[in-house]
Protein backbone atom coordinates (compact mmCIF):
# COMPACT_ATOMS: atom_id res chain seq x y z
CA UNK A 1 0.00 0.00 0.00
CA UNK A 2 3.02 2.71 1.08
CA UNK A 3 4.09 1.68 -2.29
CA UNK A 4 1.27 2.33 -4.44
CA UNK A 5 1.21 5.75 -2.62
CA UNK A 6 4.07 7.53 -3.33
CA UNK A 7 3.86 6.11 -6.48
CA UNK A 8 0.48 7.97 -6.77
CA UNK A 9 2.22 11.58 -5.32
CA UNK A 10 4.99 10.77 -7.92
CA UNK A 11 2.58 10.58 -10.87
CA UNK A 12 1.30 13.74 -10.01
CA UNK A 13 4.93 15.87 -9.60
CA UNK A 14 5.70 14.20 -12.95
CA UNK A 15 2.48 15.39 -14.90
CA UNK A 16 3.74 18.82 -15.76
CA UNK A 17 7.27 17.66 -17.00
CA UNK A 18 6.47 14.35 -19.25
CA UNK A 19 4.31 13.73 -22.10
CA UNK A 20 0.93 11.33 -21.52
CA UNK A 21 2.48 8.09 -23.12
CA UNK A 22 5.44 8.38 -20.37
CA UNK A 23 2.56 8.48 -17.59
CA UNK A 24 0.68 5.81 -19.28
CA UNK A 25 3.87 3.72 -18.32
CA UNK A 26 4.01 4.89 -15.17
CA UNK A 27 0.45 4.14 -14.63
CA UNK A 28 0.89 0.43 -15.67
CA UNK A 29 4.00 0.37 -13.12
CA UNK A 30 1.50 0.63 -10.30
CA UNK A 31 -0.86 -1.68 -11.80
CA UNK A 32 2.43 -3.95 -12.67
CA UNK A 33 2.57 -4.32 -8.73
CA UNK A 34 -0.86 -6.52 -9.38
CA UNK A 35 0.07 -8.13 -12.49
CA UNK A 36 -0.96 -11.37 -11.98
CA UNK A 37 -4.62 -10.05 -11.26
CA UNK A 38 -4.81 -7.72 -14.22
CA UNK A 39 -3.01 -9.56 -17.02
CA UNK A 40 -5.54 -7.88 -19.97
CA UNK A 41 -5.96 -4.93 -18.01
CA UNK A 42 -2.04 -4.08 -18.27
CA UNK A 43 -1.83 -5.18 -22.29
CA UNK A 44 -4.84 -2.47 -22.65
CA UNK A 45 -2.46 0.33 -21.31
CA UNK A 46 0.67 -1.30 -22.91
CA UNK A 47 -0.29 -0.50 -26.47
CA UNK A 48 -1.08 2.78 -25.78
CA UNK A 49 2.87 3.52 -24.93
CA UNK A 50 3.80 5.68 -28.14
CA UNK A 51 7.51 5.52 -27.45
CA UNK A 52 9.30 4.73 -30.72
CA UNK A 53 12.61 2.84 -29.17
CA UNK A 54 11.77 -0.52 -27.41
CA UNK A 55 14.18 -2.88 -26.87
CA UNK A 56 11.48 -6.21 -26.24
CA UNK A 57 14.28 -8.82 -27.26
CA UNK A 58 15.01 -9.92 -23.71
CA UNK A 59 15.17 -13.77 -24.19
CA UNK A 60 12.81 -15.13 -21.58
CA UNK A 61 14.62 -18.69 -21.13
CA UNK A 62 18.19 -17.72 -20.34
CA UNK A 63 17.24 -14.95 -17.45
CA UNK A 64 16.96 -17.03 -14.81
CA UNK A 65 17.60 -14.94 -11.38
CA UNK A 66 19.10 -17.04 -8.41
CA UNK A 67 19.35 -16.30 -4.96
CA UNK A 68 22.38 -15.85 -5.13
CA UNK A 69 21.37 -12.48 -8.13
CA UNK A 70 19.12 -11.13 -5.60
CA UNK A 71 22.01 -10.73 -2.93
CA UNK A 72 21.72 -7.24 -1.71
CA UNK A 73 23.68 -5.21 1.35
CA UNK A 74 22.45 -2.45 3.06
CA UNK A 75 25.22 -0.66 2.17
CA UNK A 76 24.64 -1.18 -1.43
CA UNK A 77 22.67 2.05 -1.86
CA UNK A 78 25.07 4.16 -0.29
CA UNK A 79 28.05 3.17 -2.16
CA UNK A 80 25.45 3.75 -5.26
CA UNK A 81 24.39 6.85 -4.29
CA UNK A 82 28.46 7.79 -3.32
CA UNK A 83 30.38 6.43 -6.73
CA UNK A 84 26.96 8.61 -8.44
CA UNK A 85 28.01 12.05 -6.79
CA UNK A 86 31.63 11.42 -8.07
CA UNK A 87 30.21 11.58 -11.86
CA UNK A 88 27.99 14.74 -11.61
CA UNK A 89 27.92 16.40 -14.60
CA UNK A 90 27.79 19.69 -14.70
CA UNK A 91 25.36 22.69 -16.40
CA UNK A 92 27.72 24.42 -19.03
CA UNK A 93 26.23 22.21 -21.21
CA UNK A 94 22.61 24.40 -20.85
CA UNK A 95 24.84 27.03 -21.75
CA UNK A 96 25.96 26.29 -24.85
CA UNK A 97 22.93 26.57 -27.19
CA UNK A 98 25.54 24.80 -30.69
CA UNK A 99 26.69 21.80 -28.83
CA UNK A 100 23.18 21.25 -26.79
CA UNK A 101 22.25 21.29 -30.34
CA UNK A 102 24.65 18.28 -31.56
CA UNK A 103 24.30 16.50 -28.55
CA UNK A 104 20.89 15.60 -29.18
CA UNK A 105 21.56 14.89 -32.30
CA UNK A 106 24.19 12.59 -31.27
CA UNK A 107 22.01 11.37 -28.52
CA UNK A 108 19.45 10.43 -31.53
CA UNK A 109 21.76 8.82 -33.49
CA UNK A 110 22.88 6.39 -30.46
CA UNK A 111 19.39 5.21 -30.05
CA UNK A 112 19.16 4.55 -33.21
CA UNK A 113 21.85 2.67 -34.22
CA UNK A 114 21.19 0.75 -30.57
CA UNK A 115 17.87 -0.06 -31.66
CA UNK A 116 18.68 -1.61 -35.06
CA UNK A 117 21.36 -4.23 -33.54
CA UNK A 118 19.15 -4.94 -30.93
CA UNK A 119 21.54 -3.72 -28.21
CA UNK A 120 20.74 -3.51 -24.64
CA UNK A 121 19.50 -0.15 -22.65
CA UNK A 122 22.36 -0.56 -20.71
CA UNK A 123 24.52 -0.20 -23.81
CA UNK A 124 22.66 2.94 -24.63
CA UNK A 125 22.80 4.60 -21.34
CA UNK A 126 26.41 3.59 -21.24
CA UNK A 127 27.41 5.63 -24.85
CA UNK A 128 25.31 8.80 -23.72
CA UNK A 129 27.35 8.97 -20.43
CA UNK A 130 30.47 8.35 -22.02
CA UNK A 131 29.20 10.90 -24.67
CA UNK A 132 27.94 13.85 -21.98
CA UNK A 133 31.27 12.81 -19.82
CA UNK A 134 33.25 13.56 -22.96
CA UNK A 135 31.88 16.72 -23.97
CA UNK A 136 32.43 18.29 -20.67
CA UNK A 137 35.97 17.63 -20.56
CA UNK A 138 38.64 20.50 -20.68
CA UNK A 139 40.03 20.29 -24.09
CA UNK A 140 36.54 19.33 -26.18
CA UNK A 141 34.44 21.65 -25.60
CA UNK A 142 36.54 24.57 -26.96
CA UNK A 143 36.98 22.49 -30.27
CA UNK A 144 33.35 21.70 -31.15
CA UNK A 145 32.26 25.23 -31.95
CA UNK A 146 34.13 25.11 -34.85
CA UNK A 147 33.72 21.57 -35.94
CA UNK A 148 30.54 19.85 -35.50
CA UNK A 149 31.67 16.62 -37.08
CA UNK A 150 33.46 16.07 -33.83
CA UNK A 151 30.01 15.10 -31.80
CA UNK A 152 29.08 13.15 -34.49
CA UNK A 153 32.77 11.30 -34.44
CA UNK A 154 32.80 11.48 -30.42
CA UNK A 155 29.08 9.31 -30.79
CA UNK A 156 30.23 6.62 -33.18
CA UNK A 157 33.44 6.52 -30.72
CA UNK A 158 31.35 6.18 -27.61
CA UNK A 159 29.03 3.94 -29.02
CA UNK A 160 31.59 1.46 -30.46
CA UNK A 161 32.93 1.58 -26.84
CA UNK A 162 29.50 1.11 -24.98
CA UNK A 163 29.40 -1.85 -26.92
CA UNK A 164 32.39 -3.59 -26.38
CA UNK A 165 31.78 -2.97 -22.78
CA UNK A 166 28.39 -4.48 -22.93
CA UNK A 167 27.87 -6.50 -25.71
CA UNK A 168 29.07 -9.96 -27.15
CA UNK A 169 29.80 -9.05 -30.86
CA UNK A 170 30.34 -5.47 -31.27
CA UNK A 171 29.92 -4.66 -35.35
CA UNK A 172 33.04 -3.11 -37.26
CA UNK A 173 33.52 0.94 -36.96
CA UNK A 174 31.89 1.56 -40.56
CA UNK A 175 29.32 -1.07 -39.94
CA UNK A 176 28.12 0.72 -36.81
CA UNK A 177 27.38 3.79 -39.04
CA UNK A 178 24.24 1.97 -40.19
CA UNK A 179 21.93 5.01 -39.71
CA UNK A 180 21.43 8.72 -41.39
CA UNK A 181 24.28 11.03 -40.61
CA UNK A 182 26.01 13.56 -42.39
CA UNK A 183 29.24 12.30 -42.04
CA UNK A 184 30.72 9.08 -42.31
CA UNK A 185 33.86 8.18 -40.42
CA UNK A 186 36.75 5.54 -40.81
CA UNK A 187 38.17 3.27 -38.83
CA UNK A 188 41.41 5.23 -38.33
CA UNK A 189 39.33 8.43 -37.62
CA UNK A 190 36.90 6.39 -34.83
CA UNK A 191 40.57 4.51 -33.51
CA UNK A 192 42.08 7.45 -32.95
CA UNK A 193 38.59 9.06 -31.28
CA UNK A 194 37.92 5.98 -29.17
CA UNK A 195 41.55 6.81 -27.44
CA UNK A 196 40.49 10.22 -26.94
CA UNK A 197 37.25 9.52 -25.17
CA UNK A 198 38.85 7.04 -22.99
CA UNK A 199 41.88 9.29 -21.36
CA UNK A 200 39.24 11.87 -21.70
CA UNK A 201 37.32 9.88 -18.79
CA UNK A 202 40.40 8.13 -17.19
CA UNK A 203 39.41 4.71 -18.59
CA UNK A 204 36.01 5.01 -16.23
CA UNK A 205 33.90 2.62 -18.37
CA UNK A 206 31.30 1.19 -15.54
CA UNK A 207 29.72 4.29 -14.33
CA UNK A 208 26.80 4.25 -11.75
CA UNK A 209 23.81 4.85 -14.40
CA UNK A 210 19.60 4.55 -13.68
CA UNK A 211 20.31 1.21 -14.54
CA UNK A 212 22.51 0.67 -11.29
CA UNK A 213 19.13 1.83 -8.77
CA UNK A 214 16.89 -0.37 -11.08
CA UNK A 215 19.18 -3.18 -10.32
CA UNK A 216 19.32 -2.77 -6.74
CA UNK A 217 15.64 -1.53 -6.58
CA UNK A 218 14.60 -5.08 -8.65
CA UNK A 219 16.93 -7.09 -5.99
CA UNK A 220 15.58 -5.84 -3.09
CA UNK A 221 11.90 -6.08 -4.70
CA UNK A 222 12.39 -10.07 -4.47
CA UNK A 223 11.38 -9.81 -8.63
CA UNK A 224 11.76 -13.20 -10.29
CA UNK A 225 10.71 -14.07 -13.25
CA UNK A 226 8.06 -12.88 -15.64
CA UNK A 227 7.66 -9.99 -13.12
CA UNK A 228 10.75 -9.17 -12.78
CA UNK A 229 11.41 -9.01 -16.98
CA UNK A 230 8.02 -6.95 -16.79
CA UNK A 231 9.54 -4.36 -14.58
CA UNK A 232 12.84 -3.99 -16.26
CA UNK A 233 11.36 -3.74 -19.39
CA UNK A 234 8.63 -0.86 -18.53
CA UNK A 235 11.60 1.04 -16.81
CA UNK A 236 13.76 0.88 -19.31
CA UNK A 237 11.10 2.23 -21.75
CA UNK A 238 10.68 4.79 -19.23
CA UNK A 239 14.78 5.67 -19.25
CA UNK A 240 14.93 5.59 -22.94
CA UNK A 241 11.23 7.66 -23.73
CA UNK A 242 13.60 10.32 -21.25
CA UNK A 243 16.43 10.33 -23.51
CA UNK A 244 14.34 10.59 -26.72
CA UNK A 245 11.60 13.72 -25.29
CA UNK A 246 14.20 15.59 -23.77
CA UNK A 247 17.39 15.32 -25.76
CA UNK A 248 18.52 18.24 -24.28
CA UNK A 249 18.53 17.27 -20.43
CA UNK A 250 21.25 15.74 -18.68
CA UNK A 251 20.55 11.86 -17.99
CA UNK A 252 21.23 11.72 -13.95
CA UNK A 253 20.80 8.51 -12.46
CA UNK A 254 17.95 9.20 -10.31
CA UNK A 255 16.10 9.29 -13.54
CA UNK A 256 15.13 5.73 -12.42
CA UNK A 257 13.49 7.87 -9.06
CA UNK A 258 9.82 7.26 -9.86
CA UNK A 259 10.75 3.53 -8.70
CA UNK A 260 13.40 4.40 -7.11
CA UNK A 261 12.56 7.15 -4.61
CA UNK A 262 9.49 5.42 -3.18
CA UNK A 263 12.29 2.62 -1.87
CA UNK A 264 14.52 5.45 -0.07
CA UNK A 265 11.65 6.72 1.71
CA UNK A 266 10.86 2.86 3.19
CA UNK A 267 14.04 2.80 3.84
CA UNK A 268 14.13 6.41 6.22
CA UNK A 269 14.09 5.91 9.53
CA UNK A 270 11.80 9.23 9.95
CA UNK B 1 47.19 8.87 -17.39
CA UNK B 2 47.53 11.19 -19.61
CA UNK B 3 46.78 14.93 -18.30
CA UNK B 4 43.82 17.03 -19.89
CA UNK B 5 45.47 20.36 -18.86
CA UNK B 6 46.55 22.46 -21.67
CA UNK B 7 50.50 22.74 -22.33
CA UNK B 8 51.66 20.08 -20.44
CA UNK B 9 54.09 17.95 -21.31
CA UNK B 10 53.50 13.75 -20.93
CA UNK B 11 56.72 11.59 -21.26
CA UNK B 12 55.94 8.61 -23.74
CA UNK B 13 55.73 5.21 -22.25
CA UNK B 14 59.29 4.86 -23.90
CA UNK B 15 60.93 7.63 -22.35
CA UNK B 16 59.19 6.69 -19.05
CA UNK B 17 60.05 3.11 -18.39
CA UNK B 18 63.41 1.13 -18.58
CA UNK B 19 62.08 -2.37 -20.12
CA UNK B 20 64.28 -5.11 -17.79
CA UNK B 21 62.94 -8.60 -19.10
CA UNK B 22 59.99 -9.73 -20.35
CA UNK B 23 58.42 -12.18 -17.91
CA UNK B 24 55.13 -12.88 -19.93
CA UNK B 25 52.79 -13.43 -23.05
CA UNK B 26 49.21 -12.93 -22.98
CA UNK B 27 46.66 -12.79 -25.60
CA UNK B 28 46.96 -9.54 -26.53
CA UNK B 29 50.33 -8.74 -25.93
CA UNK B 30 53.58 -9.14 -23.66
CA UNK B 31 54.24 -8.45 -20.05
CA UNK B 32 57.39 -6.76 -18.86
CA UNK B 33 59.35 -6.23 -15.64
CA UNK B 34 60.76 -2.57 -16.07
CA UNK B 35 61.87 0.53 -13.87
CA UNK B 36 60.17 4.04 -13.58
CA UNK B 37 63.23 6.28 -14.68
CA UNK B 38 61.46 9.09 -12.66
CA UNK B 39 61.20 7.14 -9.27
CA UNK B 40 63.17 3.94 -9.37
CA UNK B 41 60.24 1.53 -8.88
CA UNK B 42 60.00 -1.67 -10.44
CA UNK B 43 56.39 -2.11 -12.20
CA UNK B 44 55.23 -4.78 -14.81
CA UNK B 45 53.71 -3.38 -18.28
CA UNK B 46 51.26 -4.92 -19.98
CA UNK B 47 51.45 -3.36 -23.30
CA UNK B 48 49.00 -4.36 -26.17
CA UNK B 49 49.06 -2.95 -29.91
CA UNK B 50 46.55 -1.32 -31.24
CA UNK B 51 46.11 -1.95 -34.89
CA UNK B 52 44.16 1.14 -36.60
CA UNK B 53 43.27 -0.41 -39.86
CA UNK B 54 40.98 -2.44 -37.17
CA UNK B 55 38.27 -1.87 -34.91
CA UNK B 56 40.01 -0.06 -31.96
CA UNK B 57 40.72 -0.97 -28.41
CA UNK B 58 40.48 -4.69 -27.48
CA UNK B 59 37.38 -5.26 -25.58
CA UNK B 60 39.26 -7.45 -23.26
CA UNK B 61 41.67 -4.48 -22.58
CA UNK B 62 38.94 -1.98 -22.18
CA UNK B 63 36.85 -4.54 -19.27
CA UNK B 64 40.18 -4.93 -17.99
CA UNK B 65 40.98 -1.06 -17.38
CA UNK B 66 38.18 0.09 -16.41
CA UNK B 67 37.19 -2.89 -14.17
CA UNK B 68 40.50 -2.47 -12.41
CA UNK B 69 39.65 1.56 -11.95
CA UNK B 70 36.70 0.64 -10.23
CA UNK B 71 38.37 -2.00 -8.01
CA UNK B 72 42.26 -0.64 -7.18
CA UNK B 73 41.16 0.16 -3.59
CA UNK B 74 41.14 -3.36 -2.48
CA UNK B 75 44.75 -4.28 -1.30
CA UNK B 76 43.78 -8.06 -2.87
CA UNK B 77 43.15 -6.75 -6.08
CA UNK B 78 46.23 -5.73 -8.58
CA UNK B 79 46.51 -2.14 -8.72
CA UNK B 80 46.81 -0.37 -12.10
CA UNK B 81 48.81 2.43 -11.67
CA UNK B 82 48.82 4.16 -15.45
CA UNK B 83 47.20 4.30 -18.57
CA UNK B 84 50.15 5.28 -21.22
CA UNK B 85 50.01 5.39 -25.20
CA UNK B 86 52.85 5.20 -26.83
CA UNK B 87 54.65 3.95 -30.37
CA UNK B 88 56.39 1.10 -31.28
CA UNK B 89 59.19 1.37 -33.76
CA UNK B 90 57.28 0.93 -36.55
CA UNK B 91 55.26 3.94 -35.40
CA UNK B 92 51.99 2.09 -34.49
CA UNK B 93 50.06 3.10 -31.62
CA UNK B 94 50.49 1.29 -28.38
CA UNK B 95 48.98 1.23 -24.61
CA UNK B 96 50.86 -0.11 -21.64
CA UNK B 97 49.10 -0.71 -17.98
CA UNK B 98 51.19 0.19 -15.72
CA UNK B 99 50.68 -2.23 -13.13
CA UNK B 100 52.57 -3.02 -9.48
CA UNK B 101 54.99 -5.32 -9.69
CA UNK B 102 54.46 -8.84 -8.43
CA UNK B 103 57.00 -11.26 -8.38
CA UNK B 104 55.64 -14.70 -8.87
CA UNK B 105 52.10 -16.46 -9.02
CA UNK B 106 50.05 -19.46 -7.50
CA UNK B 107 50.62 -21.69 -10.21
CA UNK B 108 54.44 -20.87 -9.76
CA UNK B 109 54.44 -20.95 -6.05
CA UNK B 110 52.52 -24.38 -5.74
CA UNK B 111 54.95 -25.97 -8.51
CA UNK B 112 57.90 -24.77 -6.07
CA UNK B 113 56.75 -27.54 -3.47
CA UNK B 114 57.85 -30.30 -6.36
CA UNK B 115 59.49 -32.62 -3.75
CA UNK B 116 58.12 -35.71 -2.64
CA UNK B 117 55.91 -34.93 0.36
CA UNK B 118 56.67 -31.46 0.43
CA UNK B 119 53.42 -29.91 1.22
CA UNK B 120 52.64 -26.12 1.15
CA UNK B 121 52.25 -25.32 4.92
CA UNK B 122 48.31 -25.23 6.42
CA UNK B 123 48.63 -21.85 7.80
CA UNK B 124 50.07 -20.46 4.69
CA UNK B 125 47.05 -22.26 2.63
CA UNK B 126 44.44 -20.34 5.07
CA UNK B 127 46.28 -17.60 4.88
CA UNK B 128 45.94 -17.35 0.61
CA UNK B 129 42.62 -18.66 0.87
CA UNK B 130 41.39 -15.75 3.02
CA UNK B 131 43.28 -13.48 0.76
CA UNK B 132 41.72 -14.90 -2.19
CA UNK B 133 38.15 -15.19 -0.52
CA UNK B 134 38.15 -11.16 0.65
CA UNK B 135 39.49 -9.97 -2.92
CA UNK B 136 36.57 -12.12 -4.74
CA UNK B 137 34.14 -10.54 -2.12
CA UNK B 138 35.55 -7.51 -2.73
CA UNK B 139 35.09 -7.88 -6.61
CA UNK B 140 31.26 -9.41 -5.96
CA UNK B 141 30.19 -6.40 -4.03
CA UNK B 142 31.06 -3.59 -6.91
CA UNK B 143 29.00 -5.92 -9.29
CA UNK B 144 32.18 -7.48 -11.03
CA UNK B 145 32.78 -11.40 -11.87
CA UNK B 146 36.27 -12.17 -12.55
CA UNK B 147 35.44 -15.45 -14.92
CA UNK B 148 38.78 -16.70 -15.48
CA UNK B 149 40.37 -17.64 -11.81
CA UNK B 150 43.26 -20.08 -12.17
CA UNK B 151 46.40 -19.81 -10.13
CA UNK B 152 48.20 -18.43 -12.87
CA UNK B 153 45.69 -15.64 -12.67
CA UNK B 154 46.70 -14.78 -8.76
CA UNK B 155 49.62 -13.17 -8.41
CA UNK B 156 52.02 -13.06 -5.39
CA UNK B 157 54.71 -11.47 -3.39
CA UNK B 158 57.01 -14.19 -1.99
CA UNK B 159 57.98 -12.17 0.55
CA UNK B 160 55.02 -10.67 2.36
CA UNK B 161 53.02 -13.87 1.35
CA UNK B 162 50.24 -11.51 -0.17
CA UNK B 163 48.47 -12.50 -2.75
CA UNK B 164 46.56 -10.36 -5.36
CA UNK B 165 43.73 -11.41 -8.10
CA UNK B 166 44.74 -10.29 -11.90
CA UNK B 167 43.89 -10.35 -15.26
CA UNK B 168 40.40 -9.43 -15.52
CA UNK B 169 40.01 -9.40 -18.96
CA UNK B 170 37.44 -11.66 -18.92
CA UNK B 171 35.97 -9.86 -15.79
CA UNK B 172 32.37 -8.42 -16.53
CA UNK B 173 30.02 -5.89 -14.64
CA UNK B 174 27.09 -7.99 -13.72
CA UNK B 175 23.90 -6.08 -13.86
CA UNK B 176 20.17 -7.29 -15.07
CA UNK B 177 18.82 -8.68 -17.16
CA UNK B 178 21.83 -10.17 -17.85
CA UNK B 179 22.11 -10.97 -21.34
CA UNK B 180 24.00 -14.26 -22.85
CA UNK B 181 27.26 -14.26 -22.99
CA UNK B 182 29.08 -15.93 -25.62
CA UNK B 183 30.43 -18.85 -24.88
CA UNK B 184 34.21 -17.43 -24.53
CA UNK B 185 37.43 -19.88 -24.07
CA UNK B 186 37.97 -20.45 -20.56
CA UNK B 187 40.45 -22.52 -18.39
CA UNK B 188 38.86 -25.88 -18.02
CA UNK B 189 40.16 -27.42 -15.09
CA UNK B 190 38.27 -24.30 -13.12
CA UNK B 191 35.42 -24.53 -15.17
CA UNK B 192 31.49 -24.19 -12.95
CA UNK B 193 29.42 -26.98 -14.04
CA UNK B 194 26.76 -24.80 -14.99
CA UNK B 195 28.75 -23.09 -17.39
CA UNK B 196 29.91 -26.65 -18.88
CA UNK B 197 26.50 -27.63 -19.09
CA UNK B 198 25.70 -24.67 -21.37
CA UNK B 199 24.19 -21.97 -18.89
CA UNK B 200 24.94 -18.51 -20.21
CA UNK B 201 23.39 -16.77 -17.23
CA UNK B 202 26.64 -16.29 -15.39
CA UNK B 203 26.20 -15.76 -11.34
CA UNK B 204 28.70 -15.09 -8.66
CA UNK B 205 28.73 -18.61 -7.82
CA UNK B 206 30.74 -19.45 -11.21
CA UNK B 207 33.58 -17.92 -9.45
CA UNK B 208 33.25 -19.70 -6.37
CA UNK B 209 33.59 -22.36 -8.09
CA UNK B 210 36.62 -21.61 -9.04
CA UNK B 211 37.73 -20.80 -5.84
CA UNK B 212 36.90 -24.24 -4.46
CA UNK B 213 38.94 -25.73 -7.13
CA UNK B 214 42.15 -24.04 -6.36
CA UNK B 215 41.89 -24.50 -2.52
CA UNK B 216 42.21 -28.67 -3.18
CA UNK B 217 45.17 -27.81 -5.57
CA UNK B 218 46.67 -25.72 -3.00
CA UNK B 219 46.39 -28.92 -0.12
CA UNK B 220 47.37 -31.12 -3.21
CA UNK B 221 49.54 -29.65 -5.27
CA UNK B 222 47.54 -31.20 -8.13
CA UNK B 223 44.53 -30.04 -10.32
CA UNK B 224 41.34 -31.20 -8.48
CA UNK B 225 39.25 -31.61 -11.82
CA UNK B 226 41.78 -31.73 -14.92
CA UNK B 227 40.14 -32.44 -18.23
CA UNK B 228 41.29 -32.28 -21.87
CA UNK B 229 37.97 -31.32 -23.04
CA UNK B 230 34.30 -29.87 -21.81
CA UNK B 231 32.70 -33.23 -21.77
CA UNK B 232 36.14 -34.97 -19.72
CA UNK B 233 35.47 -32.31 -17.49
CA UNK B 234 32.22 -32.93 -16.85
CA UNK B 235 33.02 -36.77 -16.24
CA UNK B 236 35.92 -35.74 -13.74
CA UNK B 237 33.63 -33.40 -11.56
CA UNK B 238 30.48 -36.27 -12.28
CA UNK B 239 33.02 -39.12 -11.11
CA UNK B 240 33.87 -37.10 -7.26
CA UNK B 241 30.26 -35.37 -6.37
CA UNK B 242 28.71 -37.92 -8.05
CA UNK B 243 26.79 -37.43 -11.40
CA UNK B 244 24.34 -34.37 -10.54
CA UNK B 245 20.31 -35.08 -11.00
CA UNK B 246 16.98 -32.93 -10.45
CA UNK B 247 16.90 -33.94 -6.79
CA UNK B 248 20.80 -32.69 -5.61
CA UNK B 249 19.91 -29.73 -8.27
CA UNK B 250 16.50 -28.45 -9.50
CA UNK B 251 16.72 -27.50 -13.00
CA UNK B 252 20.06 -29.19 -14.26
CA UNK B 253 18.27 -31.94 -16.94
CA UNK B 254 17.01 -28.80 -19.01
CA UNK B 255 20.53 -27.27 -19.17
CA UNK B 256 21.71 -26.64 -22.93
CA UNK B 257 24.12 -29.21 -23.06
CA UNK B 258 22.64 -31.86 -21.02
CA UNK B 259 22.55 -35.35 -22.24
CA UNK B 260 22.55 -38.46 -20.62
CA UNK B 261 25.77 -39.50 -18.11
CA UNK B 262 27.21 -42.20 -16.40
CA UNK B 263 25.83 -42.73 -12.96
CA UNK B 264 28.30 -42.00 -10.46
CA UNK B 265 27.71 -41.85 -6.81
CA UNK B 266 29.60 -39.36 -5.12
CA UNK B 267 32.68 -40.07 -3.10
CA UNK B 268 33.70 -38.34 -0.03
CA UNK B 269 36.04 -35.01 -0.81
CA UNK B 270 38.20 -36.51 1.72
CA UNK B 271 39.47 -39.36 -1.00
CA UNK B 272 39.94 -36.66 -3.16
CA UNK B 273 41.71 -34.01 -0.68
CA UNK B 274 43.62 -35.67 1.89
CA UNK B 275 45.14 -34.00 4.62
CA UNK B 276 42.80 -31.25 4.64
CA UNK B 277 41.18 -30.84 7.86
CA UNK B 278 37.93 -31.65 8.96
CA UNK B 279 36.69 -27.54 8.57
CA UNK B 280 38.73 -26.76 5.52
CA UNK B 281 36.67 -30.20 3.99
CA UNK B 282 33.56 -28.40 4.79
CA UNK B 283 33.96 -24.77 3.17
CA UNK B 284 35.41 -26.54 -0.15
CA UNK B 285 32.36 -28.82 -0.56
CA UNK B 286 30.33 -25.16 0.27
CA UNK B 287 32.28 -24.03 -2.55
CA UNK B 288 31.70 -27.18 -4.99
CA UNK B 289 27.86 -27.01 -4.15
CA UNK B 290 26.05 -28.13 -7.53
CA UNK B 291 23.44 -25.57 -7.58
CA UNK B 292 24.80 -22.64 -7.75
CA UNK B 293 22.37 -20.75 -5.42
CA UNK B 294 23.25 -23.34 -2.87
CA UNK B 295 27.13 -22.37 -3.28
CA UNK B 296 28.67 -20.37 -0.46
CA UNK B 297 29.35 -16.61 -1.31
CA UNK B 298 32.47 -15.63 -0.59
CA UNK B 299 31.55 -13.23 1.92
CA UNK B 300 30.43 -15.77 3.80
CA UNK B 301 33.22 -18.15 3.12
CA UNK B 302 35.06 -15.25 4.77
CA UNK B 303 33.52 -16.17 8.11
CA UNK B 304 33.50 -19.71 7.81
CA UNK B 305 35.25 -21.44 11.02
CA UNK B 306 38.25 -22.71 9.24
CA UNK B 307 39.45 -19.26 9.16
CA UNK B 308 38.77 -18.60 13.23
CA UNK B 309 42.25 -19.56 14.33
CA UNK B 310 43.82 -17.23 11.49
CA UNK B 311 45.43 -13.64 12.54
CA UNK B 312 43.92 -11.47 9.95
CA UNK B 313 45.54 -8.30 11.33
CA UNK B 314 47.76 -7.82 7.99
CA UNK B 315 45.19 -9.34 5.73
Amino acid sequence: MPLDHHLFLEEIKMAHRYPKPLLDTLYCLKDHIHWEEEQVEDDEYSSSTTTTITNTNTDTSSVVFLEHDLFWDREELSSLLAKEHQNQLSNTLQKNLVLASSRQEAVEWILKVNAHYSFSTLTAVLAVNYLDRFLFSFRFQNDSNNNPWLTQLAAVACLSLAAKVEETHVPLFVDLQVEESKYLFEAKAVNRMEILVLSALGWQMNPVTPLSFLDYITRKLGLKGYLCLEFLRRCETVLLSVFAGEGGRMLQADDGGCVWVPMRRENDPS
Amino acid sequence: MEKTGAGVVVLSAKEAFEKLEKVGEGTYGKVYRAREKATGKIVALKKTRLHEDQDGVPPTTLREVSILRMLSRDPHVVSLMDVKQGQNKEGKTVLYLVFEYMDTDLKKFIRSFDQPGQNIPPETIKSLMYQLCKGIAFCHGHGILHRDLKPHNLLMDRKTMMLKIADLGLARAFTVPIKKYTHEILTLWYRAPEVLLGATHYSMAVDIWSVGCIFAELVTRRALFPGDSELQQLLHIFRLLGTPNEEVWPGVSKLKDWHEYPQWNSQSLSTAVPGLEELGLDLLSQMLEYEPSKRISAKKAMEHAYFDDLDKRNL
